[in-house]
């Protein structure tokens, strides 16, 4: 899960950086890495990977913040299911 | 031509985006309205040779930069040229005295520069200001960039120069290229997620209701120039913004997000609070730069999305926030590149543009960007906000570029300014409410709330006092004449005086009420003067008042008395309040000594009280002070007659506010007042009267009264002054007015509640300067403080509509015995401390020239004749009649006269059904076919020969002064070139005459002048320049435009024949027009042909007298000479030959060079005619050709089929709108009729006749609804609201709303009202029913006269019908005929 998530930011957002560069860790918001389209982009991507609709209640920035973040959101509604 | 090498050139369509700024520029082709122009001041050295060559690599480098645009079969495609050689431009400045202004106009005027698309897109251009400093100009159009891109240029530039130095130009990397994104564009529009897409914002933009009207300004002529006005938030205000973002209800997932979503709040909240609309929408470009590369590609990516949301009455600043956040997800999710579409690029006139960018340094260089407005934008863009966040600054930049056809050069720093207030609400308080901010900034404010009104305070006199003053300067003027007697001011002083004593003597004391229950006289003048000065309050009451009303009037003013007269004193008999009759004190009076009669009246004391309709059914008392009084008649004098002593007619109702103007102001300044008294029953039209005598110089009325003058020639009126007041006064009617009477009249429109004592609002009226379909209601009175509101009470700007509220000296202190509805209605000034305000529940705006315009209504009270009528009054009465379980009353504008969905047509002629009048047999035949053949035979007399023809000819050929026998009036058309042909042939010497009405169809001309040549005969064009206004007064009047251009015929031919002494004019009129127009069976009655002539000529006569458009246009002086008509004659050549429509045809195609025309639809001569048939068909729900054609059926010229086929043959509504618009006629709504209509629910009908008569026992009668519809249920709106809309659509299938009947009295009237009803073909016919509404036309009206003529020994002229057309009218006409020849056969 994490690596698709890493994968899609690479590919979409970092440009000429390297993936290798990108942590799980990092904060792909506040950095400027990912500017507002390209979250709209990210949650799209996200809500097709999971085959889930994100509610606009859960669209914070701490369920966005870094890629562990994502992960830790997308289990967390699996769980409350 | 392109470029040398085809093969190297790549051709691609344009994109979405490209594909709107394309049509923008090919519909503004003079417009620079899509420069995106930058200028970099470069503070250091630049080497001017590498720059050059720098640029020179960017070019070849940037393949946005080498695109060109051209267009092949209307489709445009851009070219992606391999080599596009430029030179770049320098400007060494360095040597001379540089001044900044000089770069200034050096700057607006190069960036109006337009480019040539298919050769460059862009310019560049250096300016060397000195030795450190640069100006790097750079100019590229829409279509190839937007701000990222310039930035991307812009560093890459930065890049190549630095290279350039270093001797390293070659390392540079390419861009990556824009013809992939053309390429992504292309293929994301096949991918099958784009229909859902294209769904959402179909949706979105069906959810769009209107733009919103920016302070009101519709912008339908906007062009593109434009003006920016740039604001500078400064650095408090960008760290308060910052800080605000972070907060937690205002967090996003980015910075930009959470700007973005309060700026949206902001100019969500700025448009709804300044178009006063809920439902908004604004543009906002969406980057589309989706993948890294497109990130750094130089191109046009962004692309327009409409953003749909509402703000809630209630919305605070963080509850429309919160909701605004979620939609701008919904917005970006759904923004995908290639979305948009022409449609949602026209969704939106206000644009939202947040702009995140950061110049760097130029090559090491110091630099400052600067993006310049090109003075022009779309012209749908009414209003563009950027916001403008340079990462480098400190603080946030908004440029609001506004559309200067919508706001004034004074404008302009209001939008800034408003706007800033609600961003500054938004940051200070969230949680306040959107509606309770303030707009204004200090100064408007003041100007508004403080210069705007005249608060000046001086001592006011009683309108007593002023009275006995007036009366000791002019003791001998005459005051008042009524039909009985007349009063100096000596005398009517002391009279009052005298029965002031008497009152105070016997009846009343001061501070009581008096009821004064009079007609319009002296009598009521005379006892309201004295009640006032026994320091009572008068109550007026009108003698045709409903019984209750009367009894509720009294007893709830508490009167201790009612004054009335001995005639009226039956009307009181069940009321037990003390009766006191004038007509028993005369005498008595002789005899009262007035030393002892106390002079002071407390000016705070009550003066009146005046009841108005009240929506729970009880009418409402309004106080009015003397105060209150004074202030209004000191200033109404001032105002309406400084110089002059007024004469008014009192012809108004007593218990109407506005006839204090036409009391009290001729009384305190000397002038007089003349009585109109009322009618004992039905409608008061003394107005008509006042007319007709012309004996006053002043008039105060309402514009109910006006329409009643309207159509009148009032060009000898004495009336000089006019004050129109009670309700809404059409621009139109005002205009109208003013050219039936003479040059001086100067009309006021005032405007007042009576709550406000009679008007506190006034605007002199000018017909140049008035642009507005109402005329403003203009600014305060004297003492009197006029506010603008908003929901929440603050003032709203200049142009936006608020409610209106009035404070000051004259207004009333509230109801009488009615508290909570005075503390309802009577609030606090929050601009004056301890002060009321009125809320008037009246719409209302200021316009730019700082006059007041009125707009409406908020709720359900209406006005009918200027009377204020709450609707909740006629349901409580009606709700209370057995049987009715629920009821809603509605006014409805709309024709009487409603268009059946069947119609059938005569089975013999085609007559429809829904022709005035028409009847039909049970065999499905007309009238009209049914009794033709009794006297067809007959009329065939009226019809001679070919021969006959020749005689007259030969006879007047003897005495034959001028060149021709006669003049044909050719139209062109197939009937008058077959009568021409037929002349020439009889060998008569003809002059063709055709009136060029600027719509003769080319195919028609070319006719005429092939036919006048082969015929030989000579031929002249009529022409005038008021052709257009007098189609238009046709299409008023008539419906049709043939009468108006017959009219100008007949004038225009008259006139040159009477100059070339030509005795005859010959009209190719048809048969069936002839029985259309003139021949009727009365006419054969007495077999004296020669009488028919004389009728028809009297007709003639008439018809050229009525005022209209080609009367007041044409010079028609000629035709007063009475021997006019004897020195020229009409002969109508169908009269003399009879030919069926084939073999006239056939002889046109085998004798003449008459082509039929393919450009005129039916007709055959004349574009315009269309117009007439397509109005015709609108409003009066059938063809003007039905009428004429059925008789050219009747006559055996034309088959019914053929007629059916014509009068029901769709017209091309496109062609006809553009000719509307090309004579500038509005189709108009204004003299639509007003209609109370009760709804009610009951288990069976009941009859109207009941419901209006018991009705009439509680209401006046202009409050009685003339139509009832029973219905199921009411219709309720979602919200529970009654549905009016749905109500007024029921009303559409309704058949027939009638005016009220009111059955003749004297013998007169029934004597005509027989006439009417057999001419008409109507059951019954009230006398008040107006002859053309019900159908009437100049047929029946010759009709009617002749028969009436006949039944009454008279020879009244045919036309009177038309001056007098109900029967009332009419027949006190006749009475007064016949009383005046009785009076000269017994003198």
């Amino acid at each position: 899960m994490k690596e698709a998530i890493k994968e899609y930011i690479s590919k979409h957002f970092l440009g000429d950086r390297q993936e290798a560069d990108l942590a799980m860790s990092d904060d792909i918001l506040s950095s400027g890495m990912i500017d507002s389209m390209g979250v709209i982009q990210l949650i799209a991507f996200v809500e097709e990977l999971t085959q889930k609709k994100i509610p606009p209640e859960d669209m914070v920035i701490e369920n966005f913040v870094t890629i562990n973040a994502i992960e830790d959101y997308i289990n967390a509604r699996k769980e409350t299911q | 031509m392109l470029g040398q090498d085809p093969k190297l050139e790549r051709v691609y369509g344009l994109t979405k985006s490209q594909m709107s700024i394309w049509t923008g520029q090919r519909l503004n082709p003079e417009s620079p309205l899509y420069n995106m122009v930058y200028t970099f001041d470069l503070e250091g050295e630049i080497d001017t040779n590498h720059f050059r060559k720098a640029f020179k690599v960017l070019v070849e480098k940037c393949e946005a930069l080498r695109t060109v645009f051209d267009e092949t079969k209307d489709y445009p495609r851009q070219i992606i040229l391999e080599n596009l050689d430029f030179e770049m431009e320098v400007l060494d400045w360095s040597s001379e005295s540089f001044t900044e202004e000089h770069l200034e106009e050096w700057l607006d005027e190069r960036i109006g520069k337009l480019f040539d698309l298919s050769k460059r897109t862009f310019e560049s251009i250096l300016i060397k200001l000195s030795e450190k400093r640069s100006i790097w100009y750079f100019n590229q159009h829409h279509l190839t960039t937007d701000a990222r891109a310039s930035l991307i240029i812009f560093t890459k530039m930065s890049e190549l120069y630095s290279k350039s130095v270093e001797g390293n130009l070659g390392e540079v990397s390419a861009f990556h290229k824009f013809e992939n994104y053309l390429i992504y564009e292309q293929t994301v529009r096949k991918e099958p997620e784009h229909l859902a897409i294209d769904e959402y914002w179909a949706k979105k933009l069906a959810s769009v209701e209107a733009l919103p009207k920016l302070y009101e300004q519709n912008g339908e002529k906007a062009t593109t120039e434009s003006k920016r006005v740039v604001v500078d938030l400064g650095e408090e205000r960008t760290v308060n913004l910052q800080e605000l973002a972070k907060e937690k209800d205002l967090r996003a997932f980015t910075e930009d997000l959470s700007h973005f979503n309060i700026f949206a709040t902001v100019l969500l909240a700025y448009l709804y609070r300044i178009s006063g609309q809920n439902k908004l929408v604004f543009g906002s470009p969406v980057q589309n730069r989706t993948t890294p590369e497109f990130k750094n590609t130089p191109g046009l990516f962004i692309e327009f999305f409409p953003f749909v949301h509402e703000v809630k009455n209630d919305d605070t600043f963080a509850s429309l926030f919160k909701r605004v956040s979620g939609e701008t997800f919904e917005f970006l999710r759904n923004a995908r590149p290639a979305a948009s579409s022409t449609k949602s690029n026209r969704a939106f006139n206000v644009v939202l543009n947040y702009i995140n960018t950061g110049f760097p340094d130029f090559a090491g260089i110091p630099c400052k960007a600067t993006w310049m407005h090109p003075n022009n934008s779309d012209a749908n863009h009414h209003m563009r906000l950027h916001v403008y966040k340079d990462a480098r600054a400190k603080s946030i930049q908004l440029f609001f570029d506004l559309n200067t056809t919508i706001f004034d050069e004074q404008n302009l720093e209001t939008v800034s300014n408003h706007f800033l207030k609600l961003l500054d609400a938004f940051i200070e308080n969230r949680i306040q409410q959107v509606n309770e901010a303030s707009l204004l900034g200090d100064s408007e404010f003041n100007r508004l709330v403080k210069d705007f009104n005249d608060a000046e305070d001086f001592e006011t006199e009683t309108v007593v006092d002023m009275f006995r003053k007036q009366a000791e300067q002019t003791p001998n003027a005459i005051a008042i004449v009524d039909k009985k007697q007349s009063f100096s001011f000596a005398e009517l002083d002391k009279i009052s005086d005298r029965l002031a004593n008497y009152l105070l003597e016997t009846s009343v004391k001061n501070g009581d009420r008096v009821a004064l229950y009079l007609n319009r006289s002296a009598d009521f003048i005379i006892s309201m003067l004295a009640s006032l000065k026994a320091g009572c309050a008068y109550i007026p009451i009108a003698v045709n008042s409903p019984e209750r009303r009367l009894a509720e009037k009294v007893k709830i003013s508490q009167s201790s008395i009612i004054i009335t007269g001995e005639k009226f004193e039956k009307d009181l008999r069940e009321i037990s309040t003390r009766i006191f009759t004038l007509d028993k004190v005369w005498d008595v009076l002789k005899q009262v000594d007035t030393s002892e009669l106390e002079r002071n009246i407390d000016p705070e004391s009550l003066a009146y009280i005046i009841f108005t309709s009240g929506s729970t059914g009880i009418p409402k008392g309004v106080r009015v002070s003397h105060i209150g009084l004074g202030n209004y008649v000191r200033s109404a004098c001032d105002k309406y007659s400084p110089d002059i002593a007024p004469t008014f007619p009192l012809f108004t109702a007593i218990d109407f506010d506005l006839t204090v103007t036409s009391m009290f102001v001729p009384l305190v300044s000397g002038g007089s007042i003349r009585v109109y008294e009322e009618e004992e029953a039905g409608p008061d039209l003394a107005i008509l009267d006042v007319m007709d005598e012309n004996e006053v110089n002043a008039i105060k009325l309402t514009p109910s009264h006006l329409t009643l003058i309207r159509d009148r020639d009032l060009s000898n009126s004495k009336i000089k002054t006019m004050i129109v007041g009670g309700e809404d006064l059409k621009t139109e009617l005002a205009r109208k007015i003013e050219e039936s009477f003479p040059d001086n009249l100067v009309i006021y429109n005032e405007y007042g509640p009576t709550e406000a004592t009679v008007g506190c609002i006034v605007h002199r009226f000018n017909s140049a300067n008035t642009v507005s379909s109402s005329v403003p209601i203009g600014k305060p009175f004297a003492r009197t403080m006029v506010y603008i509101l908003d929901g929440a009470l603050n003032p709203v700007p200049e142009g936006v509509t608020g409610r209106l509220f009035l404070s000051g000296i004259s207004l009333s202190d509230g109801y009488w015995k009615n508290a909570d509805l005075t503390r309802q209605k009577f609030v606090s000034n929050p601009f004056a401390a301890g002060a009321k305000m009125y809320d008037t529940g009246d719409f209302a705006r200021l316009n730019s020239k700082g006059a007041i315009e009125y707009l409406g209504r908020e709720d359900e009270q209406v006005k009918i004749g200027g009377i204020r009528v709450e609707l909740g009054e006629i349901e409580t009465a009606l709700a209370n009649y057995p049987g009715i379980e629920n009821c809603v009353v509605e006014l409805i504008k709309g024709k009487s006269r409603v268009f059946r969905e069947e119609i059938l047509n005569c089975v013999r002629c085609g007559l429809p059904s829904n022709y005035p009048a028409a009847r039909f047999n049970e065999n499905g035949i007309c009238r009209l076919c049914d009794s033709f053949g009794n006297y067809q035979k007959k009329a065939q007399k009226y019809f001679k020969t070919p021969d006959d023809l020749k005689k007259v000819f030969e006879e007047s050929n003897q005495i034959r002064k001028g060149e021709y026998d006669c003049l044909m009036l050719l139209s062109g058309g197939k009937d008058s070139t077959y009568a021409l042909a037929k002349l020439v042939g009889m060998g008569a010497e003809v002059l063709a005459f055709t009136l060029d009405n600027g719509y003769i169809s080319n195919g028609a001309k070319a006719n005429i002048s092939r036919v006048v040549k082969e015929l030989d005969v000579d031929h002249v064009f009529g022409k005038t320049p008021a052709m257009n206004e007098i189609f238009v007064d046709s299409l008023v009047r008539h419906k049709n435009v043939c009468n108006g251009c017959f009219k100008t015929i007949y004038t225009l031919s008259m006139k040159v024949a009477l100059e070339k002494d030509i005795p005859f004019i010959v009209t190719g009129l048809s048969r069936g027009q002839f029985f259309e127009t003139r021949l009727t069976e009365e006419l054969f009655w007495n077999d004296d042909v020669e009488a028919i002539d004389q009728t028809i000529l009297e007709a003639r006569k008439a018809y050229h007298r009525v005022d209209d458009a080609v009367k007041r246009n044409l010079d028609s002086s000629f035709l007063q000479d009475q021997t006019a008509f004897e020195r020229v004659r009409f002969l109508d050549f169908y009269r003399y030959f009879d030919i069926k429509l084939e073999d006239m045809m056939e002889y046109l195609d085998d004798k003449l060079p008459w082509i039929r025309p393919t450009d005129t639809g039916r007709s055959t001569n004349c574009l315009i005619n269309q117009v007439g048939i397509y109005v015709h068909k609108k409003e009066e729900g059938y063809s003007n050709y039905a009428f004429p054609y059925s008789w050219d059926v009747r006559m055996g010229h034309k088959t019914r089929e053929v007629s059916l086929d014509e009068i029901n043959e769709e017209i091309d509504e496109t062609g006809v709108k553009k000719i509307m618009s090309e004579i500038g006629y509005v189709p108009n709504n204004e003299t639509v009729d007003e209609k109370l209509i009760g709804y009610y629910v009951a288990l069976e009908d009941i009859s109207p006749r009941k419901l209006r008569n018991t009705l009439a026992k509680q209401l006046p009668a202009y409050m009685i609804p003339v139509s009832y519809v029973r219905l199921e249920n009411i219709p309720l709106t979602d919200n529970g609201k009654i549905d009016r809309k749905a109500l007024r659509k029921l009303t559409n299938n309704e058949p027939e709303i009638e005016t009220e009947y009111v059955p003749p009295e004297t013998e007169f009237e029934e004597v005509l009202a027989e006439i009417w009803s057999e001419v008409l073909n109507i059951d019954r016919v009230g006398v008040h029913e107006d002859f053309l509404e019900i159908g009437g036309n100049s047929l029946s009206a010759i009709r009617i006269m002749t028969r009436a003529n006949e039944s009454f020994q008279l020879d009244l002229p045919l036309n009177r019908i038309f001056e007098m057309p109900t029967i009332k009218s009419l027949s006190k006409s006749v009475e007064k005929t016949i009383i005046r020849r009785l009076s000269v056969e017994s003198n």
